[in-house]
This record gives C-alpha cells, structure tokens and sequence, in this order.
C-alpha cells in the first residue's frame, strides 16, 4: 500500500468519522491528516490485513485527546457555556465507548452484507452511496433522479433493517426500543 | 425529536443552536439517551463496515455549513502535514548505477493527489507545500550529509536556514542550490516547463554540479528553450499554497484546461468564442471542482454535466 493509496482509500471514511466527534472540519482534517501520516510511518506488512481497525484506533485517540483539551479549554477559560460542555460531554462518552472491538467483527461485517442483499437493489445502493459520499439527501435525489422523500423512504428502509439485525451489537436499552424514529 | 436532526447531530452537521435543541432532548430522559447511544454506534458501525470511498476527491464536496470561525483563522483546509523522519541526502542520478557493494537505494516518494496540495514538514524544520499531483522523492533515514530532495511538478520550499547543510533541490535537469529561503519550484519536463520563483533570501541555480545563475527575491527563472530567463514573479501564481486557486483576466479555455489538470478530470467543451470571454476570481480550492463550475455558470454562458457510462467519466459543457 503506497501513501497515496491509504490516503485516497480511507481519507473521506476518515474524515466524516473524526468530524462526526469534533463537528468541525478543519480541525477534523488535521486529525485525520496526522493519523494517516501516523499509520502509514507504522505500517508494517503483519498489519497490513488489520489497517482499517488500525487506523480506527489512531484517529479514535486523536480525536479523544483533542475533545479532553476542549474540555479543558473551555473549563479555564471560563467561557461558562453549560449546553456546549454538556454537548462536549455527551461526545467524549460516545467516542470513549466506541472501541475497536465494538466496531469491528467477522460477524458485524456479515450481518451488515447479509441484512443489505436482503433489500431492494435501488434502497441498498441510495443507502450506500449516501453513506460513502456523505451527500446530503437533496443532492442524491438531484443525482437519482427522484424526490428527496424518496431518499428518505429508502436510507431509513435500510437503518432500519440494519438496526434490527444488529441489535445485539448496540449499546443495551433499559427500557423497550422505540422506533419512533424510522 | 425530529428524525433528521437527531441524525444530523451524530453526524455533525448541526449548527450550535440546533446541536443544543438535540443535547437537550437526549439529557432530558434516560430512554432518550439509550436511543442516542444505540444510533450513534450504529452510524460508527456501518461507516467502518461499508466499502472504502472511491476517491480522495469526494472528501473535498463534503459539506462545509457546520464550520466555525477557526475555518477563517486557518487555511489549511487541504494542506496536510507529513512529518518525514529525517529528509535529508538524496541525490538523484538518472545515470548512475549503484554500486555493488551497496544495496540499492529505494528514494521515498510523495504525491499531493489531484485536487490537493500536501504540506510537509521536514526534519530539518523547512516546510514543503506540494501542489496537486506533484511529486517530492526524499532519502531513506540514516543517509544524511546534506539536505537533498528531488521534484516531480510543482512545490513552494521554505527552507530552514543551515550554512553548513545547505539545502539542494533536483528539477529536471538542473538544480536549486539554497541556504535557507523561500521559493516555488514549477518542472513538468515532458511539457518542456521550468520555472523557480524567489521570494526570500538566494538561491542558485546549478547545472551538473556548477553554478550558472544567482536569483534575487522578487524575481522568477524560466527555462525557456534550453535558455535561461529571469522577469519579475506575479503573487497570485503562488497561491495554491494557501489553498486558493486564482484567475485574473483568464480566458474559459484557460480555465477549463487548468481546473482539467488540476482535478485529473477529462473537461469536453465545444468550440465557441464564449471560450475567450474572461474571468477573474479567487476560489478554496477545498470547495472542489463543481463548486468552481458551479459559480463560473452564475452569468448562464455555460452548462455543465458529470457523465459517466461505461469506461468514460468526464464532464461536458454545453453552451447557451
């Protein structure tokens, strides 16, 4: 795997993850630039078939230490925002539960093939393409040809599969799952 | 609590007053936050657990509304920092054979991919910003008596100052000897292009280990039919640097064939005279190719679509 490679395979996966924790862009470019930069200078052949947990990781403990020292930041500076701290908060504990582990398995990737070959071809490629672009559901309906309502019908068709397929793999729910949601 | 906020705060594409409404909702009872929790490691699941995106280019189009003023502060949206452990010999011969005794030399090599510059920072402390698709080779580590790169395109140095290490840039065939200064560097041999910018300090240029010229700041050398030429340098060239692709007074065709190079994409337009009408604008080049089009189609001389049928991806222009 050349530099070029790692970087034009798993840059966007990267980037919508790390942003999804930091909500900033710029920030969550420079964490995903220095952690591929890191995995590349570690790759080493026996890694090579584990990268992607491997790169998972790295940018998981970037993107915690960068969330820490805003916590930090924002306590000292005294910037007193109580809903953006407890936002900061509810951040940190989601990244801080979410271990390599708990992402990546043998039988997660099955289920998730298995539940998507079970749907109709047009929900799974929508479903697959929003995710792997990161478009917004306006642009994939300009692109299909179709109205976004559809695009909704079809990625919350899918979610909702693969919700309940994955069940077991979700954190615990107390009471009942609602899915008032979908 | 509305479905498609819920899913944008985990994907963090809220703004802050409607991240608070979510927060709020997801506090406010122990049944909320199960579900928040069982969502948010879904969407961590099915984005590690689906195919890797096609390009690196698809990175750029992601929206950019959830960003704050630190965008403003810092413009190193695409820039990316590569620290390379000990950047220093590497000399480049075409010519010259290894000798025996020695094991071949694998020089480390870079690529800013189409659409990107890549900015490095080496051991040295100098900085290196490669432009898109251009190439910078660096030693293995270990091999170090001086400070020696060589470049495949374009690459703007700025380089530590060390009199004893003096820092030796390969360009086709000629090299740029410096002390510590800044400069871009434009070498593309098969197009016949060649051309070093100064901006601080000196430099000289050297061909077969000899000095042949001494530029001063503020000053550019072309290479020009196997003829050296020096002229004033113009700014805005530079740019790309800081992640700003500049037009002043350019024509479409212009236009079209740098955004066809800069982003490795086929443009077809049909010839017009509306390809000598001129523009002058300033874009991020984060922003990406289709914003650039996007906004080059505001006064309706053109229309553009992506196509993509069989083994063919480019993009058409249709004029109106």
């Amino acid at each position: 795997m050349t530099f070029n490679e790692l970087y034009a395979n798993y840059y966007s996966k990267a980037l919508l993850f790390v942003k999804s924790y930091t909500n900033d862009v710029s920030e969550a470019e420079d964490i995903v630039s220095e952690s591929i930069i890191t995995v590349w200078e570690k790759l080493d052949e026996s890694r090579q078939d584990r990268l992607l947990p491997f790169l998972f990781t790295v940018l998981r403990n970037k993107c915690l230490d960068y969330l820490k020292s805003q916590r930090v930041k924002t306590t000292v500076k005294n910037e007193s925002n109580e809903d953006f701290l407890s936002d900061l908060d509810l951040r940190i504990m989601a990244l801080n539960d979410t271990t390599e582990e708990k992402v990546f398995s043998t039988e997660i990737n099955e289920i998730i093939k298995k539940t998507l070959d079970s749907l109709p071809r047009k929900t799974r490629e929508i479903f697959n393409f929003n995710r792997e672009s990161g478009k917004t559901y306006s642009e994939i309906a300009r692109i299909y040809g179709i109205s976004e309502k559809s695009v909704a019908y079809h990625i919350s068709k899918a979610l909702k599969a693969l919700r309940e397929a994955l069940n077991d793999y979700l954190p615990y729910l107390l009471l009942f799952i609602s899915y008032d949601f979908f | 609590m509305d479905e498609k906020k819920l899913s944008r705060y985990i994907t963090g594409d809220l703004s802050p007053k409607d991240r608070n409404e979510v927060v709020k909702w997801i506090n406010a009872s122990e049944k909320n936050l199960n579900e928040y929790k069982a969502r948010r490691r879904l969407h961590d699941i099915l984005l590690w657990n689906s195919a890797p995106a096609p390009s690196a280019g698809e990175a750029r189009k992601i929206r950019k509304d959830s960003l704050g003023k630190r965008m403003l502060r810092r413009f190193s949206f695409a820039a990316i920092a590569v620290s390379i452990a000990f950047l220093s010999i590497f000399m480049y011969h075409a010519g010259q054979k290894s000798e025996i005794s020695n094991p071949p030399v694998f020089p480390r090599s870079i690529t800013a991919p189409a659409g990107h510059q890549l900015k490095m920072l080496l051991e040295d402390g100098s900085t290196v910003w490669l432009n898109s698709g251009s190439t910078l080779l660096t030693a293995e580590p270990r091999q170090r008596k001086e400070r020696a790169v060589e470049l495949l395109g374009e690459g703007y140095f700025k380089v530590a100052p060390d009199a004893k290490r003096p820092f030796l840039v390969k360009a086709g065939k000629l090299e740029i000897q410096v002390l510590g200064t800044e400069f871009n560097v434009i070498s593309y041999p098969d197009q016949g292009i060649w051309e070093t910018a100064l901006f601080s300090g000196s430099i000289a240029i050297m061909e077969k280990g000899e000095k042949i010229l001494r530029l001063s700041p503020g000053n550019k050398v072309s290479l020009v039919d196997n003829r050296l030429l020096t002229a004033p340098l113009d700014e805005e060239k530079y740019l790309w640097k800081d992640g700003i692709l500049s037009f002043t007074g350019r024509t479409l065709r212009e236009i079209f064939n740098e955004l066809s190079s800069y982003f490795n994409v086929e443009i077809r337009y049909p010839e017009s005279t509306n390809l000598d009408k001129t523009y002058s604008g300033k874009f991020w080049i984060s922003e990406g190719l289709y914003h650039i089009l996007d906004v080059l189609t505001y006064d309706n001389r053109f229309t553009y679509a992506k196509i993509n049928k069989d083994d063919e991806q480019y993009i058409r222009i249709r004029f109106n």
